[in-house]
């Protein structure tokens, strides 16, 4: 309704979704990055990019997954785009940097650290299952494959997780 | 069993997908080695510790972020709030309160339910309190200023006549007003209404039903070349970047020879700086590689057709306009809450002029040869039978028994003063327009006549918009000018001898050079 609301334009309406979801998807976009600022960076490009493609939504469908894969994909896009410049200038932590290993640290967060440490794909699947509540059909939809593909990463990711937290000294 | 899938098992567990066969597998193993139960509870206890993870509540700076963001970002939708500032004077806003589309209360949001199936259009006021019916349903396809010479029009429109079956082509969906782009010039978009209200299926339709002359126009028309990009103001220029697809992107970034997420960085200013930039070979490159040509048009499919559609600017929904040809077909299969919204969609003026193509007065009647009495007469609603009655004293039953052509006679027989009521009665006003609920508003599209219809549509080709400028007198005096050749296929068209035409009078004359025209 308030999509079809902004399309009929009512600016206020947008207003209203971004209200809703701004915090979901900056907690996407903070657990997938790891970083505070990245995730500002990419909760305001998807919320720009779901404004400028507004038209294109199916209205039949779930605007949260759709505004969620547009905050996702921004997010792995910084995520590679941070990669890419560590890689150049040969920084050996493969992506990570002080500022976000601190901040994890600061929180006492194993669980962002080891989910750090995931593949990307393992990454999204698990925010979208244990941080969003999202089922397996629903995550399916947000990151664009199939049901059983979502399981097999959440299965490979939870074992990786697991082990990584085992790793660090972690017991629940 | 192994290690693994036990743990898959458990996570299953958690998850609520385990089945039964997966319960049994699970207890059998946890039963085969007691140990196991240990690396159960550490899966259980880790599902715990990440459910119990709280949200990181988001910096108070990113809501203005994206506010600031969203500020510098075109909406969506048609009602573009600068237009509604721009055409504000224009248009009467106490006609749009009366006709129920704004709320009395200035910047409420008025829903106005047009399908009764469910909401389908929200129409929302600014704070000043006008909503502005966005104008003009022309559809341009003059040919230009010439030699003047009764020929069959170019392709006109089918059915030009005015054949009333219907097409049952279309299944409109919902008509979103944020299908019409305004382009950044601003008043051109008066022009769009026609295009906001068809669905993308009638686009599409329209778009596969030109000819291939018509097509190489329109794609010519919405192609991009040097002299084009560089005669552009630069607000035109970022317009047109910013409607760039993912094909687009890429085109541009090769011949920029930037990445992806270098173009993503840049703000829309500096992409069209770095496209200023590019050297003559590199632009043609890149134009070349997101032009559409009659060839790629081809290999299109549909969703990339309706994303061509969906990037036009204004100039290119002209040229789509000028291109299509909207027939009564396509009329009759609207349903009528697109028929309502189209004649909505007009603003002030041009609603007096629809208006005004529709009323009747007795030197208009005076004027009208019997076809075209005939023709008006039918088209009459409910209400007009109702007025016509009422003038001319009969009785509903007896109106119904009575052939058309005897409605005709009754009509012309009347007195001026009846005449003057009944075709009071049948007029529209806007005033009257705004009591009428959305079938009756929409049937007022049926009470054109062929050539309303395609003065409406803006399919009036040159010949007949001359005709139309031309007395009875000067319509009769184009026979003169004809060739002798050009005459006798006229007549041959319209099936006259020589020797019905000698006895014809300028009346007779003119209509027929009418019809030459249009038939």
């Amino acid at each position: 309704m308030l999509v079809a609301a902004c399309l009929a334009g009512d600016r206020r309406a947008f207003d209203q979704l971004v209200d809703a979801y701004q915090s979901k998807l900056f907690n996407a976009a903070y657990r997938v990055t790891g970083s505070t600022a990245d995730a500002m960076d990419a909760t305001q490009g998807a919320f720009v990019k779901a404004y400028e493609k507004l038209r294109t939504f199916d209205q039949s469908r779930c605007f949260f997954s759709w505004i969620y894969r547009i905050a996702l994909n921004e997010a792995l896009s910084i995520v590679d785009r941070r990669r890419n410049l560590s890689e150049l200038s040969g920084d050996a932590c493969g992506g990570g940097d002080p500022e976000q290993a601190c901040e994890a640290t600061e929180a006492g967060d194993h669980i962002q650290k080891a989910l750090m440490a995931l593949p990307e794909d393992q990454r999204t699947v698990l925010v979208l299952r244990h941080f969003h509540g999202l089922s397996y059909h629903e995550i399916g939809e947000v990151v664009g494959v199939g049901e059983k593909t979502v399981k097999s990463r959440l299965f490979e990711a939870r074992r990786t997780m697991r082990v990584l937290m085992l790793r660090q000294g972690f017991t629940p | 069993m192994n290690e693994e899938r036990f743990e898959d098992r458990v996570w299953e567990q958690i998850d609520g997908t385990l089945d039964a066969e997966g319960r049994a597998e699970l207890e059998a193993y946890l039963e085969a080695h007691p140990e196991a139960r240990a690396r159960q509870e550490a899966i259980r206890a880790l599902s715990r510790k990440l459910a119990r993870i709280e949200e990181v509540p988001p910096p108070e700076a990113l809501r203005t972020r994206i506010a600031a963001a969203l500020r510098k970002t075109r909406h969506p939708s048609t009602s573009d709030a600068s237009l509604l500032d721009r055409l504000r004077n224009l248009v009467a806003p106490n006609f749009l309160r009366r006709s129920g589309v704004l709320s009395a209360e200035q910047g409420s949001a008025e829903q106005v339910d047009l399908r009764g199936r469910g909401r389908w259009q929200t129409m929302s006021a600014k704070r000043t309190g006008v909503v502005v019916g966005l104008a003009a349903v022309v559809v341009v396809a003059i040919v230009a200023i010439g030699y003047f010479s009764v020929h069959r029009p170019p392709a006109p429109a089918e059915n030009a006549a005015g054949a009333t079956g219907a097409a049952q082509r279309y299944r409109a969906e919902q008509i979103k007003e944020g299908d019409v782009r305004l382009d950044l010039k601003g008043e051109e978009g008066l022009d769009d209404a026609i295009f906001a209200v068809l669905t993308d299926e009638q686009k599409l339709d329209m778009l596969d039903r030109m000819d291939a002359g018509r097509r190489q126009k329109f794609l010519a028309a919405i192609a991009m070349d040097d002299a084009k990009w560089n005669g552009m103001d630069r607000r035109m220029k970022m317009a047109w970047l910013g409607r760039l697809d993912a094909d687009g992107v890429k085109a541009c970034c090769a011949a920029a020879q930037i990445d992806p997420a270098d173009f993503e960085r840049r703000k829309i200013d500096q992409r069209a700086d770095l496209l200023d930039r590019m050297d003559a070979g590199r632009k043609q490159k890149f134009f070349g590689a997101v032009n559409v040509t009659d060839a790629s048009f081809a290999t299109m499919d549909r969703r990339k057709r309706i994303d061509l559609l969906g990037r036009l600017d204004a100039d290119g929904r002209k040229a789509f306009r000028a291109n299509v040809q909207f027939t009564e077909a396509d009329l009759q299969a609207m349903p009528v809450d697109q028929r309502a919204e189209m004649i909505n969609r007009m603003d002030a003026g041009r609603k007096q002029k629809f208006f005004g193509a529709i009323a009747m007065d007795e030197a208009k009647w005076n004027g009208m040869d019997r076809r075209k009495k005939v023709d008006w007469l039918s088209r009459l609603d409910a209400d007009g039978v109702k007025a016509f009655c009422a003038s001319a004293q009969i009785s509903p039953a007896d109106f119904d028994r009575r052939k058309i052509d005897q409605r005709v006679d009754m009509l012309d027989r009347m007195d001026a003063g009846r005449k003057q009521k009944f075709f009071g009665a049948v007029n529209v006003d806007e005033a009257k327009y705004a009591a009428m609920d959305r079938r009756q508003q929409a049937d007022l599209l049926n009470r054109l006549d062929a050539d309303g219809r395609a003065d409406l549509f803006g399919q009036v080709a040159f010949e007949r918009l001359a005709l139309r400028r031309m007395d009875v007198a000067q319509q009769a005096a184009v026979w003169e000018r004809m060739s002798e050749a050009a005459r006798k296929d006229a007549l041959a068209r319209l099936n006259l001898s020589d020797d019905q035409f000698n006895r014809m009078n300028t009346a007779q004359r003119a209509d027929l050079v009418g019809r030459a025209c249009l038939e």
